[in-house]
C-alpha cells in the first residue's frame, strides 16, 4: 500500500507546482486584493480534480473507442486498469484514493453490448448510473469538426436540467467531471469547443461541437466533432459506487428486457391470429338463426 | 311451458335401462309407488319406447342437451300429420308458438352462458347427438305401422304434459274429453319428474332448476349484470395504480418551473401515504430531499464557483421538438441552442480579460490526428465527388431524352430529301416520255435515284476526299475494285495488242554503232536503251 501512495504523491505535487504560476499569470485582477491567500485555497477546490476512467471486462471495441475518446477531451483524466470483479464495485472508491482522484467514470459493459456508464464524485457519492445508446465514436469520419488537444469546453446545458432535483444533481456532477479545471497542465489557454448536454425524451443526449470564425458573419460556426452519445437514467446512489438509491427512473426498461419484449411482440402475432379465429368462430355462432316455423308456414297449404 | 314435460320424459327415457334397474332398489319415493300403481299399460309403453332405444347401439350415458330436445319436439310436431290438425287452433291462436319460441331463446341464451365454458368438443358432440337422435326417430317411424297406436298415444300423452303446463282451459277442455284418466297419470308423472332429477344426476340439478323456476329471464338480467360488473372489475385494478402514476410521471417530467412547487408538495405527500408505488414492476424511488441534500453536498463552496473555473451555462431557450426521432429538426435545435449559448459564454469570456480563439501561429496538438483528418476530407471529396457525378449522369439522360427528339428531326427530314428527289424523278420520266431530252443534271439524279442510299453516301465521301495522284497512278496501275483474277493474263485482245511493240527497241542488237552495249543489251534485253547507272566503283566514289 505504500508504494502506489509514493508514486502518486509526487505528481500531485507537480501539479501544483505548475498550477499556480499559471493561476497568477491568468488571475491579475485577484492579486491586488487583499484576500489572496483566501482565494488560492478557495480554487485549488476547483482546480484539484481528476477523473479515473475504468471499465469491466469485456468491453467491446466501440466502448472502448468512446472512453479513449473521452479520455483525450478530458486533459484531468486517468485511466486504470479493468476491472475484474463487478460486484464489488465499490472497490473503486479505493483505487480512486490510491491514484489520488475524486471522480471515478466506470465503463461497464454487459454482454459486450449492453454498456452501463457509472459517473460518481468518490468516495462521498453520489454516483449515476447511466445506459449508454446511440454511440457515435471521433473516428467517424461523418463529423468533421477538430479541436485542441487539451482546451477547456464550454459546458451548455437544456434548460430542463433546472427543474428537477435529479436532473440539478446530474447537471452539478456533469459540471464538475467535464469542466477542465483553469490553468491544468494539459490545458490550453482558448476555448474552441463545446459540450452540450440535453435533457429529451426522458434521456440526456451529449454532443460537443467545435466553435470556429466564420467568414463574413458575426456568429461562429458549429462543426460537430464528436463522440455522441445518448444517456438514460437508470438510478442515482447516495455514495460512491453504493448506498441507497435516491431515483430509480420509472421509465427506464434494461435492455434485456426491452429485448425480450421485442422478441415477445413478434411471438405475440401468432397467438393474436389465433385468438382472432376462435373469436370469430364464436361470434359466427352467436349469429346464427335458427330457423322459424313462420318461414314454412305456408308452404304445405 | 309446453316443451318441459316433454323433454323430461325423453330425457328420462334416454339413460333408462340402468335407471330401471336401480329403480327398485334405490328408489323407495312415494311418487315413484304411485307411478308404478295406476297404470301399468302406460308403463309397458314407455318400456316399449325404451327398449326401441336401447336397441340402437347408442349409448346415452350423458344427459341429453336441451337444444337437440327442443328440435326433436319440433320434428315430432311437424311430421306428424293428425296431429297437426289437432294442434292448429293453438298454433293459430298464437299462445303456443310464441312461448314455446320464447323458451327457446332463453334455453338458448341459458345454453351460451354454460357454453361458454366449454370447448369445441362438446359442441361437436351436441351436433352429433343431434344426429343420432334424428336416426332414432326414423327408425322409429318405420317401425311405426306395428306400434302406431302405441306411439299415437304416446304423443297424445306427451301433448297432454304441455297442454297441462299451459293451463289453457280451452286446450283443456278438448283433450280431457279423449282421455280424462291419462291427465291425472301425467300429473302424478310430473311430480316424479320434478322430484326425481336430483336423485338421478346432481350435475344437471342446476339448470334444470333454472329451467323450472320459470325465473329464466330475471335470471339472464341478472347474470348479464353479473357479467358487466365482472368485466368492470378487472379495469378498476389499473385504475388504482394509474392513480398514482399519472402524477408522478407528470412530476418527473412536469418542465414547468411554475408547478414544480405544487408538485413537489404533493409528491412528498404520496410518498408518505404509499413510499414506493409499483411502475413498470419496478419500486419507483424520487427521493426529492435526499437529492437536494446531496446537491448540497456535491456543490463546491456553496454553489459559489466563478464562472472562469466551470464555464458552464444553461440555457434559457426550451428545445420546441415535437418528434425527438426526427433527426434533422432535433440537430437544428440543438445546434441553435449551443449557438445561442457559445455566444454568451464568449461574451462572459471578454468580460473576464481571457482570449477566445488561438493565434494563427499557435501550433498543438489536435484531438484527431492529421491522418483522420485527411481521411475524413478524402470522404468529404470522395462524397463530393459522388454527387457531381450522380449530376452529371443525370444530366446525361436529360439530354439523352432531348437528343432523341433531335434524331427523330433528322429522320424526318432525310425523308423528306428522298420523296423530293422521288418526286423529282417522276417528272424528269414525265418530260422524257414527252420526248424532251434530259440534262445531266437529272442524269445524275437517275444514277443517284438507282444506286442505293450507302451508294449514295460513298460519292458523298469520294467528293469529299479527293484521291491523290499517287493513289490514282497506283489504282491504275495495279488495278482498284472490280475483278482481280485473270486480270493479267492475256486474251486475244491483249495478243493482238502491238501497241506496246516497238521496232526500235527490238532491233537494237543489230545497231552495231555501240559496239560494246550489244553485249549488254542481249543480255538485258527488256531492260532499255541507254542505262544510266555507272559502275559499282564509280558510284561509291561519287558518295
Amino acid at each position: 500500500m505504500t508504494k502506489p501512495i509514493k508514486k502518486t504523491k509526487p505528481v500531485e505535487v507537480v501539479e501544483e507546482n505548475n498550477e499556480q504560476p499559471q493561476q497568477t499569470e491568468q488571475t491579475e485582477q485577484p492579486q491586488e486584493n487583499p484576500l489572496n491567500s483566501n482565494k488560492k485555497e478557495e480554487q485549488s477546490i476547483f482546480t484539484k480534480k481528476r477523473v479515473l476512467f475504468t471499465s469491466t471486462r469485456g468491453i467491446g471495441s466501440k466502448y472502448r473507442h468512446l472512453m479513449t475518446d473521452l479520455i483525450s477531451l478530458i486533459p484531468h483524466s486517468k485511466k486504470e486498469d479493468k476491472v475484474d470483479d463487478r460486484k464489488t464495485l465499490s472497490l473503486i472508491n479505493e483505487t480512486c484514493e490510491m491514484k489520488s482522484c475524486n471522480y471515478a467514470i466506470l465503463f461497464d459493459v454487459r454482454r459486450g453490448t449492453d454498456c452501463f456508464l457509472w459517473m460518481a464524485k468518490t468516495p462521498l457519492g453520489p454516483t449515476v448510473k447511466f445506459h449508454v445508446t446511440n454511440v457515435h465514436t471521433l473516428d467517424e469520419l461523418q463529423m468533421t469538426g477538430n479541436c485542441l488537444k487539451g482546451s477547456r469546453p464550454f459546458l451548455h446545458f437544456d434548460k430542463t436540467f433546472d427543474s428537477q432535483p435529479h436532473l440539478q444533481l446530474i447537471k452539478e456532477l456533469f459540471t464538475q467531471i467535464y469542466s477542465t479545471p483553469k490553468g491544468h497542465l494539459k490545458s490550453k489557454p482558448f476555448f474552441d469547443h463545446v459540450f452540450s448536454f440535453f435533457y429529451q425524451d426522458g434521456r440526456i443526449w451529449f454532443r460537443n461541437y467545435q466553435i470556429s470564425d466564420q467568414e463574413f458573419k458575426k456568429e461562429s460556426l458549429l462543426t460537430e466533432i464528436g463522440p455522441r452519445m445518448i444517456l438514460n437514467v437508470d438510478k442515482i446512489f447516495s455514495e460512491g459506487f453504493g448506498g441507497n438509491v435516491l431515483y430509480s427512473n420509472p421509465n427506464f426498461v434494461s435492455p434485456g428486457n426491452n429485448r425480450s419484449d421485442q422478441k415477445l411482440a413478434k411471438a405475440n402475432k401468432y397467438i393474436k391470429r389465433k385468438y382472432q379465429k376462435s373469436q370469430a368462430a364464436e361470434r359466427q355462432k352467436v349469429a346464427f338463426i335458427e330457423p322459424s316455423e313462420v318461414d314454412t308456414l305456408f308452404e304445405d297449404f | 311451458m309446453p316443451g318441459k314435460s316433454n323433454k323430461q320424459v325423453v330425457k328420462k327415457a334416454a339413460p333408462s335401462p340402468a335407471k330401471k334397474q336401480q329403480q327398485p332398489t334405490k328408489q323407495q319415493n312415494v311418487a315413484v309407488n304411485k307411478k308404478a300403481a295406476p297404470s301399468p299399460a302406460k308403463k309397458q309403453q314407455q318400456q316399449q319406447q325404451v327398449t326401441k332405444k336401447s336397441n340402437t347401439p347408442i349409448k346415452n350415458n350423458k344427459p341429453l342437451p336441451k337444444k337437440a330436445n327442443k328440435k326433436q319436439e319440433e320434428e315430432i310436431d311437424f311430421n306428424d300429420a293428425d296431429l297437426k290438425k289437432q294442434l292448429q287452433e293453438m298454433i293459430n291462436s298464437g299462445n303456443f308458438d310464441d312461448e314455446d319460441f320464447d323458451e327457446d331463446e332463453e334455453e338458448d341464451d341459458d345454453d351460451q352462458d354454460v357454453m361458454d365454458f366449454d370447448d369445441d368438443e362438446d359442441e361437436e358432440e351436441f351436433e352429433e347427438e343431434e344426429e343420432e337422435e334424428e336416426a332414432i326417430e326414423d327408425e322409429e317411424e318405420l317401425e311405426g305401422d306395428e306400434d302406431e297406436d302405441e306411439q299415437e298415444d304416446d304423443d297424445e300423452i306427451d301433448e297432454d304434459a304441455e297442454i297441462g303446463e299451459l293451463e289453457d282451459q280451452l286446450v283443456d277442455d278438448l283433450f280431457d274429453e279423449m282421455n280424462d284418466q291419462d291427465d291425472e297419470e301425467e300429473e302424478e308423472e310430473e311430480e316424479d319428474e320434478e322430484e326425481e332429477p336430483p336423485m338421478q344426476i346432481p350435475t344437471k340439478k342446476l339448470s334444470k332448476q333454472i329451467e323450472m323456476s320459470g325465473k329464466v329471464f330475471q335470471g339472464v338480467a341478472r347474470v348479464e349484470d353479473y357479467l358487466k360488473q365482472e368485466a368492470e372489475k378487472p379495469k378498476k385494478r389499473p385504475e388504482m395504480i394509474r392513480e398514482l402514476n399519472p402524477e408522478d410521471e407528470l412530476a418527473e417530467t412536469s418542465d414547468l418551473s411554475a408547478d414544480e412547487e405544487e408538485d413537489d408538495e404533493e409528491d412528498e405527500e404520496e410518498e408518505k401515504e404509499q413510499p414506493k408505488p409499483l411502475v413498470n414492476n419496478k419500486y419507483v424511488i424520487n427521493d426529492r430531499e435526499g437529492l437536494n441534500n446531496k446537491l448540497r453536498e456535491l456543490k463546491l463552496s456553496n454553489g459559489k464557483i466563478p464562472w472562469v473555473h466551470t464555464l458552464a451555462v444553461t440555457s434559457q431557450q426550451s428545445l420546441d421538438l415535437e418528434d425527438v426521432h426526427d433527426d434533422f429538426k432535433r440537430e437544428i435545435a440543438f445546434y441553435k441552442q449551443t449557438l445561442h449559448s457559445v455566444t454568451e459564454c464568449e461574451k462572459l469570456c471578454a468580460d473576464h480579460g481571457l482570449t477566445v480563439r488561438r493565434k494563427p501561429d499557435f501550433f498543438a496538438e489536435m484531438i484527431k490526428s492529421d491522418a483522420q483528418m485527411l481521411k475524413i476530407k478524402s470522404n468529404l471529396q470522395s462524397e463530393k465527388k459522388r454527387v457531381e457525378t450522380a449530376e452529371a449522369i443525370r444530366k446525361k439522360r436529360e439530354i439523352k431524352k432531348f437528343g432523341k427528339q433531335v434524331q427523330t428531326q433528322k429522320l424526318q427530314e432525310r425523308q423528306k430529301q428522298k420523296s423530293d428527289a422521288i418526286e423529282s424523278v417522276k417528272k424528269w420520266r414525265k418530260n422524257r416520255e414527252k420526248g424532251n431530252v434530259s440534262d445531266e443534271f437529272n442524269i445524275d439524279l437517275i444514277d443517284d435515284v438507282n444506286n442505293n442510299k450507302k451508294d449514295k453516301k460513298k460519292v458523298e465521301k469520294s467528293q469529299l476526299s479527293q484521291k491523290s495522284d499517287k493513289r490514282k497512278k497506283k489504282d491504275a496501275k495495279y488495278g482498284f475494285g472490280g475483278k482481280k483474277r485473270f486480270a493479267k493474263s492475256n486474251d486475244k485482245s491483249s495478243t493482238n495488242d502491238v501497241s506496246g511493240f516497238s521496232l526500235k527497241r527490238n532491233n537494237e542488237d543489230k545497231d552495231y554503232s555501240k559496239g560494246k552495249g550489244g553485249k549488254m543489251n542481249k543480255s538485258g534485253g527488256r531492260g532499255g536503251g541507254k542505262s544510266s547507272r555507272p559502275g559499282k566503283s564509280r558510284r561509291s566514289s561519287r558518295k
